[in-house]
């Protein structure tokens, strides 16, 4: 884990393929200096969550149960999923503020089209390819343009909510939720919501499609100098659109998944969520000045405010006040961001 | 070279008492001692340059005068009193003016705006521009600096910029005057009028230092020679007790074979490469006629707007050609973008290393294999030891160190950033390699290791258009050279007529 590796540093620990031998020559090439900052950008996260766990836990022993556990998990995986995508936007320097619009988009055209009488697995698909389409919309306007993909999705945040709106007249759609596409997606096994597998699972994907691909290293080489990049030969707006219509893709299959769990599209669903999404990946240590970026970061920052939310309902504090909270670890996350950067600027030496 | 007029101002009569005294200035970054035991006298109403290679510890020196870094031990004496300065800002207020590298200009802002600063005059409360124009007025004027005093700065020249830096430098009345490569963008004539405004700024009595990699110009311009080599003070000698084969041994430690042509027989002229009849852009490139063969190395000489830039912008796509004939490697019509370039086989150095040529956050690594995995690689995925090997080959190939690819490039000195920008282009094996002054900035080692890393290059086929700010070198790495003037070719020669002096003359409308 930790700051997304260079292609020549060390195999991060998670990667599961063990090859001591990279390890030990990207050792003998003095990569190991690179390790504890790697770690260091999740060692944060990780005391949160542990803290958290033990502290609630010990005041309130039914908190570390399985449910109350697989629970906490489930709620992070609503939108962590979209923040794994959000990744590949900061690491090349955009955001996505139209992810929750395109979450809800997705999730109402699928109940409408079940609702017409369309199979449920054929709607989910649908979802799915139009929630890509949506992201790459924003890309392909920001190309076009020549915009930041955050200022096309000011724009795009409210378009999309506002197609929701009148294609529901602002009602929940309750669907007949019986079939395997419901019981099975919208499932539970091993007491752990299948939402919570989906939600590692890509994490695990994205993250090497990330690191090890041609594709991510293209995302991470634009975003640590774009005009660079051009120069090198890449075609930065077939990039970007390709990122948009990623992070798309996350929002459908997250929309899809939500759509299983629950049996109904409300139209709401996702509003606000924007939020969440880039604070989890921000969270998790994916920094805002592009060229590199975390996914498994992005899955814990997700479950950190998934479960700072639960520790206040917990302790009986108000939903709304959570806010607070989770405002605040944005702060300071983006602070340490900063201060980690500003550290490494200085240790190096002036000629 | 030969600036007229500038070299006779000082040296002649009897030094006045220094006005500032450093002594026994040490600095160290990490392990790395930057500055050891440096003693340094800067004298009113004289130009005092500072020599050293990248690495010798100018920079710090300079920077620990500014006030933009305390030295570890040592002291300064500044008109005979102790001195020592948090920021720059005291040292500003101290009378130490500092025109920095990069230039720190506010783009948006206009020249009056960006020469106020933080100082801006105010009257009840508000900004008092018609005052801060008449106290500017005169300065601009001593300058020479003749631009509408609302323009946004970003809409200047690079030469026009630098005289703004200097003028805001003059506001405060300095007595000191630290200049660091304030020319290393600029073309020659620009370069002179700079040094007549130097000059005339010594002359009122002003303490100029003065920090270059260009010998021959301080050797026309300064009155006082410092070297300085690894953080040591080597020598200070009036200029005209040293001469610039002197200095470069100091510089070195050893005798430099460095920028002597190793003159290669031009290889048997290949096939044409690059063939452009007529081509114009619109105001930059008109009609321009240029032919090169496979394994030549064209030198494009040429004032900035002249040409040379927008005939390798047009050539790497990031130009359209309005009307003529344009032939790539083989194929009609210049490239459409800088992807299409790229994958034509043709390669870009560009002048300006961190905006465009290098992405400074990422390791070193990175950066030798951007091209290959963004433009040539087949493969899926990233396959590191792959990677590895291509990178280590392609630093090799470039004189850099390829034990330390995993290092920042930002790490690295300019010279050994340039050399991972060459390595990046290397390790694709391009067929045309198009330079936009690829020297700029670097000191004498490393000129001479890109120089051969050119010449390496051209001995196995791949053409270069080579394009510099500093028109000795044509003739040090060239075969040929085009020389344009208003955006067309008006001579060629072989690189053995292309002296600076013959150059010069035609790039500025005089008969060679």
């Amino acid at each position: 884990m930790g700051s997304e590796p260079a292609i020549g540093s060390a195999p991060a620990t998670d990667d599961g393929s063990g090859r001591s031998t990279r390890g030990e020559m990207a050792a003998r090439l003095g990569v190991a200096a690179l390790r504890p900052r790697r770690l260091g950008n999740q060692l944060g996260v990780i005391a949160g969550i542990v803290i958290l766990l033990a502290v609630t836990g010990a005041l309130h022993s039914s908190f570390l149960s399985v449910p109350s556990l697989a629970n906490i998990a489930q709620a992070a995986a609503f939108f962590g999923i979209m923040s794994l995508g959000t990744v590949f936007l900061l690491a090349m320097r955009e955001m996505d503020l139209s992810v929750g619009s395109i979450y809800g988009l997705a999730i109402v055209v699928a109940g409408l089209l079940v609702e017409h009488h369309t199979n449920p697995w054929v709607a989910a698909i649908v979802g799915i390819v139009l929630a890509m389409v949506l992201g790459a919309v924003n890309g392909v306007i920001a190309s076009v343009f020549q915009l930041p993909v955050l200022i096309v999705t000011l724009g795009t945040l409210t378009a999309y909510m506002g197609i929701s709106a009148v294609l529901t007249g602002n009602t929940t759609i309750s669907v007949n939720a019986t079939g395997a596409f419901f019981t099975d997606l919208g499932g539970t096994y091993l007491r752990i919501p299948l939402l919570v597998y989906a939600f590692v699972v890509m994490a695990a994907l994205l993250s090497v499609l990330f690191r090890r691909t041609r594709f991510g290293f293209a995302v991470r080489s634009a975003g640590a100098n774009p005009r660079t990049a051009v120069l090198a030969g890449y075609r930065i707006n077939r990039l970007r659109i390709l990122v948009t219509a990623l992070s798309g893709l996350t929002c459908g299959i997250a929309a899809m998944l939500t759509f299983a769990y629950f049996g109904a599209a409300d139209p709401s669903q996702g509003n606000g969520y924007e939020i969440q999404v880039i604070a989890a990946a921000i969270i998790g240590g994916t920094s805002l000045a592009g060229g590199s970026g975390t996914v498994w970061g992005a899955l814990l920052g997700a479950l950190l405010i998934s479960l700072i939310s639960a520790a206040l309902i917990q302790f009986g504090v108000s939903a709304n006040a959570s806010y607070v909270v989770t405002g605040t670890v944005i702060v300071a996350a983006v602070s340490l961001d900063a201060l980690i950067r500003r550290a490494r600027n200085r240790r190096r030496t002036p000629g | 070279m030969s600036v007229p007029d500038v070299t006779a101002a000082g040296g002649t009569t009897p030094a006045p008492a220094p006005v500032c005294v450093l002594r026994g200035i040490t600095k160290s970054f990490g392990a790395t001692r930057a500055l050891d035991g440096v003693d340094l006298e800067i004298v009113p109403g004289r130009v005092h340059a500072i020599l050293g290679e990248n690495g010798a510890g100018k920079s710090t020196l300079m920077k620990i005068l500014a006030g933009a870094e305390k030295p570890d031990s040592g002291h300064i004496e500044l008109g005979g009193q102790p001195a020592a300065f948090g920021t720059v800002r005291e040292a500003n207020d101290a009378g130490i003016a500092t025109v920095f590298q990069e230039t720190l200009l506010f783009g948006t802002l206009d020249v009056i705006e960006n020469m106020a600063g933080s100082s801006y005059p105010t009257s009840r409360g508000m900004v008092d521009r018609r005052r801060m124009e008449r106290t500017a007025a005169p300065i601009l004027r001593q300058i020479g600096l003749d631009v509408p005093l609302d323009r946004p700065v970003q809409e200047l020249t690079l030469a026009q910029r630098q005289l703004v830096e200097i003028a805001k430098a003059l506001l405060v009345r300095s007595r000191v005057l630290i200049l660091d490569e304030p020319n290393s963008a600029l073309q020659r004539q620009d370069s002179d009028r700079l040094f007549e405004v130097i000059r005339r700024l010594a002359d009122d009595g002003v303490a100029v230092l003065y920090i270059s990699h260009r010998l021959e110009e301080v050797f026309s311009l300064a009155d006082t020679v410092t070297v300085l080599r690894n953080g040591k003070r080597i020598a200070s000698v009036p200029v005209g007790e040293s001469s610039i084969p002197e200095a470069i041994e100091m510089m070195l430690g050893s005798k430099p074979e460095a920028l002597a042509r190793s003159l290669p027989t031009p290889a048997a002229p290949g096939a044409t490469v690059v063939s452009l009849t007529g081509v114009s852009t619109g105001r930059l490139v008109r009609g321009v006629d240029l032919t090169a063969r496979a394994g030549e190395i064209v030198g494009l000489a040429g004032l900035d707007d002249a040409g040379p830039r927008q005939v390798m912008r047009l050539l790497f796509g990031q130009l359209k050609a309005r009307s003529g004939q344009v032939e790539v490697l083989g194929r009609t019509g210049a490239p459409r973008s800088s992807a299409a370039a790229v994958r034509r086989g043709i390669a870009f150095v560009p002048s300006d290393r961190a905006e465009e040529g290098l992405a400074l956050a990422l390791p070193i690594l990175d950066n030798v294999v951007q091209v290959h995995v963004g433009a040539f690689s087949k493969s899926l995925v990233v396959r590191r030891r792959q990677l590895r090997r291509l990178a280590a080959r392609a630093l090799a190939d470039s004189g850099a160190d390829p034990a330390r690819m995993d290092a920042p490039v930002s790490e690295l000195s300019g010279g050994n950033q340039q050399k991972v920008v060459f390595a990046k282009w290397r390790a694709v094996t391009p067929k045309l390699v198009l330079l936009e002054d690829p020297a700029r900035g670097i000191d004498v080692g490393a000129k001479a290791e890109i120089f051969a890393s050119i010449r390496e290059l051209a001995r196995q086929g791949c053409t270069a258009l080579f394009f510099s700010t500093e028109f000795q070198e044509y003739a040090l790495i060239c075969d040929r050279v085009a020389v344009f003037r208003n955006g067309s070719v008006v001579a060629e020669m072989a690189a053995g007529e292309a002296t600076e002096h013959t150059l010069l003359g035609l790039v500025n409308g005089q008969a060679g």
